[in-house]
């Protein structure tokens, strides 16, 4: 779909029938797999694509393409064999700097791009902080939990973060004792993580507070102190029993709003942050997830391989989270880049990995962007598209011929097809080959060779194309 | 037959007339060094003989071969920081349309010397001398046109230059430069006069320059790839020098750490630096035209340079890294205070120390100074056995100093109870453990980390590559970071003479870098190494691994460093001795 591309989401999504939105996108000639679907794709699914990657994704099937991003690249045991041997040398650091930048070294570099994705987007519903925690070493630990089960099943994720010991220290879990239950984890449980607020009552709270006595964290590890637990029955969604910490999960899962509740937040992260369709769009996904056991992976597919996915109610819908911005950036540009430095930048930002601001996790949308966060954003592409210091691995006149005359147009359309800001008009085009002609007359005048004159007005277009402001939104 | 023989008598005649002709000829050509050219006025001048060859030889090619195989160099070089330099060699390549190193062969193939005056912005000359004097003629043309593009790109207007005819032959001016080719010569300089003056020394109008750091070579010297020779007087004078130099001088720090060189600075007539290579070897020379031996009195306990006063032979242990050993009579050194401290300084100094021998039985440094000689010893070696069971990600070198003792008595009374007194807080403070233990009789004393569980969670365990230790033994105290390099330290005394020879007469200083070690010591901190190269750099952790390779492979390359000290006919000499690996001795230890 995508285009035409003067469609509001609102008219597009009338367009867009229930019982179609979620159906799964097939080529046509008015909606071919091109470059901007796939980049869309990439963008959602793996925060960015290098301009050979989605050349050669355009020449495979939509499918084969999810496909691949569900599952991870061949080279994936390999890139956890080299990953954990980094994350036992970080262990030794009790650094913060040095675990955010793993963190980012993994979005960075693994062949399962969308399991970062997916560890992200539950990192910021599982929202914990090590301002609390003050232990690095749990909160990879949870990091860790959280990618195992990232595509699996969600019933499984939430037993075991109900279990995480990061978690436990979080939420007051170690607070939780017969006769005096304190109730964070259980409301949170219910309202944050797995069923949304009027799914649930006080009396539901407090009764799978009872149910989640008894839990402490000792070396690192979550055990029951069976003397501290509640065993006395509790009743919670009207079902009475001598239910444990399993079973409050079991339950919370069990109820009807805890699919829909999660597809909701399933459309925000992949879908739109501006338009949400009436119930009728998520009830026939919502159904499936729940038949499906919660299947993460089944789900993702759905949403990912949809009309609505690639229609203009999804494309240009959000705005990029720092962590987006950052990795989507350096992903296009197929390079590397120090991820210490990526680390302090989304700091700067505020996507502080591993100390999100509450237990609601960040805000995401337009809080992301200020005029302070603008100018982090433009100081830090600057810094990428010079070729040196910091870019010197991801320089964009790499992604161009330079042995080659270039064209300025040619040259900016080059780079709008790698970097697709939304809106990517002709006036654009103009507007930025305009500046580069410019360019090209000082340089040439200034004594250099060929090469020189066409890496600098590469350098020049990927500035111009990364500070757009509609390259902030995805 | 006597017509055969006149015949055989002319043929000999013409061919003694020929072989003459020819070695005129190629007396001819054999070019005295452009440095005398320059005026004797000349205050540091910087040579560069045969620069093709310096950039092709075999050592920058040994050097040079790993690197070509490290991502990260090739992306620093294909950074925009060098595109001015590839710009500039595309320039020349088109120019001549030859190959660069071809043109330089042509151009500068003989040598490039540049010198300056006293003031050195507007006293400045430099000759290039090629082999070939077409392409050299090329020079001023192909300057002008470099010139016309750099400065009509920022908006300057060129003109072209002015000439005029000095002695039958044209010389240029374009701005502030003046330059003249002649034959294979090329000479641009700051001033009329000061080419003029070059030019009158090319043709034979006046003489070649024999005085100052211009002269020609004396027996002793050496044949330098690279030059630089600076005036001493020139940098007595320079701002701020004054100061530094004076004696008696107003800081006795400076005078027992830096004393020696001091006096070298201010008896140099000039300084030199050479690099020059033979095979595959690489040697530096800094040089003080003065001598040691003819130091200040109150500075000749600093580098010793009586027969019997050199540096002890360096300490050799397995898997050494670097060891280094030095005289250096800082006892004898602040005896002879009052020749080189002024009086108020030395007054400062002895209340100081006063202070603190009062709070420490009546020894301060300056008495514990006393008590050691001058023969002071460092140490470096990768551990490859851990001292601590706890396992530790990355392995730190070991470092061990050692120095003989002059007082060993006094030393054992009066420093000893210091020595155990700071041992005591060291372990207070981190939570050591003391030990002790005999090793060839002597006592070793020590400190180390607990290795309970509990202690182990607590902190980083970095620590556990420390066991610090400290012994007498064979009139040396050691100090170590492990007690193995102490006990190494130990077992290289005992092969020692009681009395400490000497490693060669005249040398005040020794030092010995391997870094086929080094290349090992990447394998200790290999873990550190790749996440810094991976989170820091940026790079996939196979990149990581690549380039730490590529690393390790540059410093076996490198082979040893040797660095010795001393005097010799030429002045007070550092010499730095590259080896290749096939020509180093094998480590220690393998």
């Amino acid at each position: 779909m995508l285009a035409p591309t003067d469609q509001t989401p609102e008219k597009a999504l009338a367009r867009l029938r229930p019982n179609v939105a979620w159906q799964r996108y097939s080529p046509t000639a008015n909606s071919p797999w091109d470059a901007q679907k796939v980049g869309h794709l990439y963008r959602r699914a793996a925060g960015g694509a290098s301009l050979t990657q989605i050349r050669a994704a355009v020449d495979q099937t939509p499918d084969e393409v999810l496909d691949r991003l569900l599952v991870g690249g061949e080279d994936l045991p390999k890139f956890e064999e080299q990953a954990d041997r980094l994350k036992r040398s970080v262990l030794t650091t009790n650094s913060p700097e040095q675990f955010k930048a793993f963190w980012l070294y993994r979005m960075l570099h693994s062949p399962h791009p969308l399991q970062e994705r997916m560890t992200l987007f539950w990192h910021n519903l599982f929202a914990t902080s090590n301002a609390k925690v003050n232990d690095l070493v749990l909160m990879q630990q949870q990091n860790e939990t959280i990618r195992q089960h990232a595509l699996g099943h969600f019933d499984d994720l939430l037993q075991a973060m109900t279990r995480d010991p990061a978690m436990l220290i979080w939420l007051d879990s170690q607070a939780n004792v017969k006769g005096q239950p304190n109730e964070n984890y259980a409301r949170e449980v219910f309202e944050l993580f797995s069923l949304g607020t009027g799914n649930y009552t006080e009396k539901d709270i407090q009764e799978a507070a009872r149910a989640l006595t008894g839990w402490r964290v000792t070396d690192r590890k979550a055990t029951l102190l069976p003397d501290k637990h509640d065993y006395a029955p509790k009743t919670i969604f009207g079902q009475t029993g001598n239910w444990t910490s399993g079973d409050v999960v079991r339950l919370a899962t069990a109820q009807p709003g805890c699919a829909e509740f999660l597809v909701r937040k399933l459309y925000r992260f992949f879908v739109s942050e501006t338009l949400v369709p009436g119930p009728e769009y998520f009830t026939p996904l919502a159904e499936g997830f729940r038949v499906r056991n919660y299947d993460i992976s089944w789900c993702v597919r759905q949403i990912l391989s949809s009309w609505m996915f690639y229609s203009p109610v999804a494309y240009g819908q959000k705005v990029k989270s720092p962590v987006d911005f950052v990795i989507g950036t350096v992903r296009s540009l197929g390079g590397a880049v120090s991820t210490t430095k990526l680390a302090q930048v989304c700091d700067q930002l505020g996507q502080s990995l591993f100390y999100p601001p509450s237990v609601k996790g960040w805000d995401g949308g337009t809080t992301w962007i200020s005029s302070t966060a603008l100018l982090h954003r433009q100081n830090l592409v600057f810094e990428l598209t010079r070729g040196q210091n910091l870019g010197a691995r991801c320089d964009p006149a790499h992604s161009v011929d330079l042995t080659q005359p270039i064209d300025e147009v040619q040259l900016v359309r080059t780079f709008l097809e790698l970097f697709q800001p939304v809106d990517n008009t002709e006036q654009v085009v103009e507007q930025v080959s305009g500046y580069l002609k410019e360019e090209r007359k000082t340089l040439e005048q200034q004594f250099q060779s060929t090469r020189s004159l066409h890496s600098q007005l590469a350098r020049a277009a990927a500035h111009l194309i990364l500070t757009l402001p509609e390259y902030q939104i995805a | 037959m006597r017509q055969e023989r006149r015949k055989l008598l002319m043929n000999c005649v013409l061919w003694c007339v020929v072989l003459l002709v020819a070695s005129k000829v190629g007396t001819a050509a054999e070019l005295p060094p452009s440095r005398q050219y320059f005026p004797p006025e000349t205050v540091a001048v910087i040579e560069v003989e045969k620069p093709v060859q310096v950039l092709d030889n075999p050592i920058w090619q040994r050097i040079t071969t790993p690197l070509k195989r490290s991502g990260a160099v090739r992306d620093l070089m294909g950074a925009p920081q060098f595109d001015p330099l590839r710009d500039l060699v595309q320039y020349t390549t088109d120019e001549f349309q030859q190959p660069i190193l071809k043109v330089l062969q042509d151009v500068a193939g003989h040598s490039l010397v540049v010198g300056v005056g006293p003031n050195p912005q507007q006293q400045w000359g430099a000759v290039v001398t090629g082999d070939d004097p077409a392409s050299v003629a090329r020079i001023p043309d192909a300057l002008l046109k470099f010139a016309r593009r750099v400065q009509e790109a920022r908006g300057q207007f060129v003109p072209d230059p002015q000439s005029r005819e000095y002695q039958g032959a044209p010389v240029l001016n374009l701005g502030p430069f003046h330059y003249a080719v002649r034959g294979r010569h090329f000479c641009l300089a700051s001033q009329p006069a000061i080419l003029e003056g070059m030019l009158d020394r090319i043709e034979g109008r006046q003489a070649l320059t024999a005085s100052g750091i211009c002269g020609p070579d004396s027996g002793a010297e050496h044949t330098a790839a690279i030059r630089l020779r600076v005036q001493g007087e020139w940098l007595r004078n320079l701002p701020g020098a004054e100061g530094v130099l004076k004696l008696p001088h107003p800081d006795p720090a400076a005078m027992l750490l830096l004393g020696g060189w001091i006096d070298l600075l201010r008896r140099s007539e000039h300084l030199t630096l050479e690099i020059d290579y033979a095979d595959e070897t690489l040697v530096t020379f800094v040089r003080f035209s003065a001598r040691a031996t003819e130091a200040h009195t109150g500075l000749k306990p600093f580098f010793g340079t009586t027969p019997d006063a050199g540096a002890a032979p360096i300490v050799k242990t397995p898997h050494l890294l670097f060891s280094g050993s030095w005289y250096r009579d800082y006892a004898r050194l602040w005896e002879l205070r009052n020749e080189t401290v002024n009086s108020d300084a030395v007054k400062t100094a002895e209340e100081q120390n006063a202070e603190v021998a009062k709070r420490n039985r009546g020894t301060g440094p300056l008495e514990a100074l006393q008590t050691i000689g001058p023969h002071h010893r460092i140490f470096a070696a990768r551990v490859l056995k851990s001292p601590y069971q706890v396992p530790v990600v990355d392995r730190l070198p070991t470092v061990g100093y050692l120095v003989d003792l002059r007082d060993e008595a006094a030393f054992r009374k009066r420093v000893m109870p210091q020595i155990q007194e700071f041992a005591s807080i060291i372990s207070l403070i981190f939570k050591m453990v003391p030990g002790k233990q005999t090793y060839k009789e002597a006592e070793i004393i020590s400190l180390r980390f607990a290795e309970d569980p509990a202690t182990v969670a607590q902190g980083d365990r970095i620590r556990y590559n420390f066991e610090p230790a400290y012994a007498v033994y064979h009139g040396h105290v050691i100090f170590g970071t492990t007690i193995q390099i102490v006990r190494d330290a130990m077992d290289h005394l005992a092969t020692q003479p009681e009395q400490i020879v000497p490693a060669q007469a005249g040398q005040t200083e020794q030092q010995l870098y391997q870094f086929a070690e080094f290349a090992g010591l990447v394998d200790d901190l290999r873990e550190t190494s790749l996440r810094e190269a991976a989170l820091g750099q940026g790079l996939p952790v196979p990149d990581a691994e690549h380039e730490l390779g590529v690393f390790q492979e540059l410093l076996r390359s490198l082979g040893d460093l040797r660095v010795t000290a001393g005097d010799t006919e030429r002045g007070f000499e550092y010499r730095l001795e590259l080896t290749p690996p096939s020509a180093s001795s094998a480590p220690e230890g393998k």
